[in-house]
């Protein structure tokens, strides 16, 4: 029965990925000026029309759009990413590390934002209109209502260069060739900025939600009723209630990936940390149409798969979710 | 005679604060549950009647300390609780069980019907050996007419009969010696709500809990109860054995609301007795005595002077002015 609830999602994801990335392709092309443009304007010098068009048709340009989209389609789905023109690279052998360092980033942040969430949300929610519970639920509108980048900035300007506790930037120091443990500290320490920064952003958002859910499950008459048999508070709480607020977290941090990667953009771009938000905005300048669309691609991917893991889990722990 | 009063209370206030105004100054006062005072025996179910919103629930939760009393004093076993002794609220717990109006509400959504009887067992470590637990988990879901195949359902898997079963299969899981059963069938189908009020009775007979039933439904006080107390706006207006209150209700109130129960044989229903008007706002109820603007027999005493608890009769309490007066044509 489980097998056929997951085959069935799955089964559904398909139309979903055709739709979008149909619409990320005709959207690629409906902007003005292509890719063979603006290589060709960035030179600085000029080219003549027929030049132009070898370039394009060397690169399948000139193609009817269908055509386009089907070749790629069928690269993608063979594991052929397809070719960057603007860094002249073929995408399999550089976009894996680039994700990597992604969901480095991302997962890191999203770890710290959750685990602190819970425990601040569960404490607002129990001190209901407490000193505390003011607080936090004002801090968290504050960091909430600042953009991504200004935070950013800040904490580099701070952290990094007044009180030189940071790396400016970067994956790995330079010049340096660390190996085994040492890599791997030397690495989170270049880490732990960008991924406070982003984590901050995200905590806000998590906090809010969890403060509410908690806050509608601790009146529900079933937690009345494990007090009236005696379970302690504290069992009360993370037994009966927390299990059930969460519920709705776990759909949220799946719809919310990519929210959480298109932080990770800007984050990306001001710490210098050369993962996929990063490489994202380049191509998006240069009409990397391939690079966009495979990348866009993966993305879609990775959101819909979230998604599916979402739902699986979600009907494990809730047994009220039909399959 | 002290000893028999399983339960207990006197004086006691339930008021919620209403947040309406901004400033501490403006702080208003639901007055759900004012100044009553009322005992439950060894054994005996004593009926909760009263219109919706008139405080029974309210009644019913601070009885059991689930919300701490705004002032008053509960004794439990004859012994005067304090909401602070953790070690008295303990025993309290195990002793006591509440049934809730709606079954669906009351059981955790993530909960088998196995974990939920068993919860307040194993949490109270009533019975530490695990199979004896199990054994006695089984044997309740037995007796309150459920069979071992409803063990590991979840609440939503259920009708809403059963899941009242289990929720009083929970409640009876550690032996109480007082139950609040709040409007235990008011949620459920009118075709249900026998088998669940015959299995509280049997129950009740069997292991010898007693009880207080609160409902707004005058024959099911009639069926199930040995007294019944009769609240008005936060306060109780009549309280007396069950025939003596059904025989010979003394307050206008009790009298409006008996007339309103249909009877099988046309020739034995009086007439109805109407009261105009409705309840009051426990906001800002009416000085004097709390009916007085409804109330026919209403006079100038009424309005200023509010009428005491007083016994009219042996076992027969009423707060009314006026008790002897009869209804006006
Ligand atoms: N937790 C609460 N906070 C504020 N007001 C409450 C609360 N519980 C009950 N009340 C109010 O107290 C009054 C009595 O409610 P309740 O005891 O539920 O009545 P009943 O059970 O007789 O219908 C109502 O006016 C209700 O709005
Ligand atoms: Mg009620």
């Amino acid at each position: 029965m489980k097998k056929k609830y997951i085959i069935r999602k799955l089964l559904t994801a398909i139309p979903t990925f055709l739709i979008a990335t149909i619409i990320l392709f005709s959207l690629l092309h409906i902007a003005p000026s292509g890719p063979v443009e603006i290589m060709v304007r960035s030179s600085g010098k000029t080219m003549d029309p027929g030049m132009i068009e070898e370039l394009r048709s060397q690169y399948g340009l000139d193609k009817p759009l269908h055509q386009q989209y089907f070749r790629w389609l069928s690269n993608f789905f063979t594991g052929d990413l397809g070719y960057s023109y603007v860094t002249n690279q073929r995408l399999n052998s550089i976009l894996p590390e680039k994700i990597l360092l992604t969901l480095e980033l991302v997962l890191v942040a999203n770890v710290f934002s959750v685990a602190f969430a819970v425990v601040l949300g569960v404490i607002a929610a129990v001190r209901k209109n407490s000193f505390l519970d003011n607080f936090l639920s004002s801090f968290a509108l504050f960091t909430y209502s600042m953009p991504l980048f200004w935070v950013g900035l800040l904490a580099l300007y701070v952290f990094s260069l007044k009180l030189g506790l940071t790396p400016v930037g970067g994956v790995t120091s330079l010049g340096k060739d660390f190996t085994g443990f040492a890599a791997i500290a030397d690495n989170l320490y270049h880490l732990i900025l960008p991924a406070s920064v982003l984590s901050l952003a995200y905590l806000a958002y998590y906090f809010r939600l969890i403060r509410s859910s908690m806050l509608d499950v601790l009146n529900k008459e079933y937690v009345v009723a494990a007090r009236a048999k005696g379970v302690k508070e504290l069992a009360v709480i993370f037994k009966h209630a927390l299990r059930n607020a969460l519920l709705p977290l776990i759909t949220l941090f799946a719809v919310s990936l990519g929210f959480v990667l298109a932080g990770s953009v800007v984050i990306e771009t001001i710490f210098g940390w050369p993962g996929l938000g990063r490489f994202l905005v380049t191509a998006a300048f240069n009409r990397d149409y391939t690079a966009l669309l495979s990348l866009n691609a993966i993305i879609v991917i990775m959101v819909l798969f979230a998604n599916l893991v979402a739902d699986i889990a979600c009907a494990y722990v809730d047994p009220r979710i039909k399959y | 005679m002290k000893n028999n009063k399983v339960m207990e209370v006197k004086n006691l206030k339930k008021y919620f604060p209403q947040n309406e105004g901004l400033f501490s100054w403006d702080q208003r006062f639901i007055k759900a549950v004012d100044e009553v005072s009322c005992y439950v025996n060894q054994g005996e179910i004593l009926g909760v009647v009263g219109e919706s919103g008139c405080g029974k629930t309210t009644l019913g939760r601070t009885v059991l300390l689930l919300t701490p009393p705004t002032s008053g004093t509960i004794y439990f076993q004859g012994e005067k609780l304090d909401p602070n002794n953790k070690k008295q609220l303990k025993n309290l717990r195990i002793k006591t069980s509440l049934i809730f109006q709606d079954p669906y509400l009351a059981l955790h959504p993530i909960m088998t019907t196995r974990n939920l009887v068993a919860e307040p067992v194993r949490y109270h470590s009533i019975i530490a050996d695990r199979e004896e637990r199990e054994r006695r988990v089984e044997e309740l879901v037995i007796n309150v007419g459920l069979t071992p195949g409803h063990l590991e359902k979840y609440s939503h898997e259920l009708s809403g009969g059963e899941k009242q079963r289990v929720a009083i299969a929970r409640a009876l899981s550690t032996d109480p010696i007082f139950v609040v059963a709040d409007e235990p069938v008011a949620a459920l189908d009118a075709s249900i709500q026998a088998g669940i009020l015959n299995l509280i009775k049997e129950m009740k007979e069997e292991l010898g809990f007693s009880c207080l039933l609160i409902s707004h439904d005058l024959s099911i006080v009639r069926y199930l109860c040995t007294r019944v107390l009769v609240m008005y706006a936060g306060k109780i207006v009549e309280l007396a054995e069950k025939e003596l209150l059904f025989e010979s209700p003394t307050h206008p109130y009790t009298k409006a609301l008996l007339s309103s129960i249909p009877t099988p044989t046309p020739k034995q229903s009086g007439e109805r007795l109407i009261l105009q008007g409705s309840p009051p706002s426990l906001l800002n109820p009416p000085s004097g005595c709390r009916l007085n603007p409804r109330c026919p027999l209403s006079e100038d005493l009424c309005k200023t002077e509010e009428p005491e608890l007083t016994e009219t009769d042996t076992d027969h309490l009423v707060a009314c002015h006026f008790p002897d007066r009869p209804w006006p044509e």
